[in-house]
């Protein structure tokens, strides 16, 4: 089903573009290699990883506890999802995706949500999906500063995007954390 | 399946910069317990003092850190911390600690502070220390 105009603000809140201060210069310029869409090809396979946690595969519950999949929903409404990958700065040489709580040295930087839209990175509610090992539950979050916490964001916008999520298969309970007033 | 690393996740009180910087649903679940019980302003001060922690790291910010604090800032708030501390006193001490300007502005974007007016309570800022930061009188 596709929404246009006033629904999709309905659906998952209003486009915002971040200021030009709040997003790295590498998020405006480099796409994570790990960008996907959410389709009814990419959803089998998402939904296998994450009925491997679901299932007690102790690899896949460990990792998605601390490595968050991004994801965001874009200018026509479509979920965009990708982990947050981390380069090193000179080479742009790959160093793999961001564990939460890991600081990154001055030499090397990391993609987050803006990097998943288009080049004016204007993108709708946004946040993160991971394994919450202290219920063995997938969480889905509004957890971006700058696309799920400002204001005007909503639980229902997030529920939203847990129904499209549900339609394709792929169970997350949503965790929504009140955006800034 | 249960596996053994489960009980070794940290309680409320064993919450670190480390640990702050990649709170989870449930962690923000327990926290908001914690505080409809007694010694929730004792709980308050010291998630603060870890939040001040994580802060006080940070000397040039940059934009990504900035919406990693504006995140954490707000994820606290969610919790109902703000009603068991005094969070102008908190920007006040991040302020006498140097804290970045940008950094500040962030939580007091998210906390709904101004930060040119951040209140009263400045004597009892002055007389915080080490990990005390708004410790609600």
């Amino acid at each position: 089903m596709e929404h246009h105009g006033k629904d999709l603000d309905e659906l998952y809140g209003r486009l915002i573009i971040p200021p030009l201060e709040r997003v790295a210069h590498e998020e405006r310029t480099e796409t994570p290699a790990s960008l996907g869409r959410l389709t009814s090809e990419t959803a089998p396979h998402l939904r296998a990883l994450i009925q491997s946690a679901e299932n007690g595969l102790g690899v896949c519950q460990l990792v998605y506890s601390r490595i968050p999949i991004l994801w965001v929903a874009d200018r026509v409404g479509s979920i965009r999802f990708a982990v947050e990958e981390t380069y090193e700065r000179a080479e742009l040489e790959y160093l793999g995706p961001l564990v939460k709580g890991h600081r990154l040295t001055i030499n090397e930087f990391r993609l987050g949500h803006p990097s998943l839209l288009d080049d004016d990175m204007a993108g709708r509610i946004a946040g993160e999906i991971i394994f919450d090992t202290d219920d063995d539950l997938w969480k889905i979050t509004n957890a971006s500063g700058r696309y799920g916490l400002r204001p005007g964001r909503s639980k229902a916008h997030l529920q939203n995007v847990c129904t499209v999520f549900r339609n394709h298969g792929i169970i997350l309970e949503p965790s929504f954390v009140e955006p800034m007033a | 399946m249960t596996q053994s690393w489960q009980s070794h996740r940290p309680s409320l009180g064993q919450i670190g910069v480390q640990r702050l910087h990649r709170l989870l649903p449930s962690d923000l679940k327990k926290i908001k317990q914690a505080f409809e019980h007694a010694g929730a302003e004792d709980a308050a001060t010291m998630l603060l003092g870890v939040f001040a922690e994580y802060v006080l790291q940070i000397d040039n910010p940059h934009p990504i850190q900035i919406d990693d604090v504006q995140r954490i800032a707000l994820q606290l708030k969610s919790t109902g911390i703000l009603n068991h501390s005094y969070p102008a006193q908190f920007l006040v001490h991040l302020h006498q600690r140097n804290a970045s300007p940008l950094v500040r502005s962030a939580i007091a974007e998210a906390w709904g502070l101004d930060l040119d007016d951040p209140g009263p309570g400045l004597d009892s800022v002055l007389s915080l220390s080490g990990r005390s930061a708004s410790k609600k009188a």
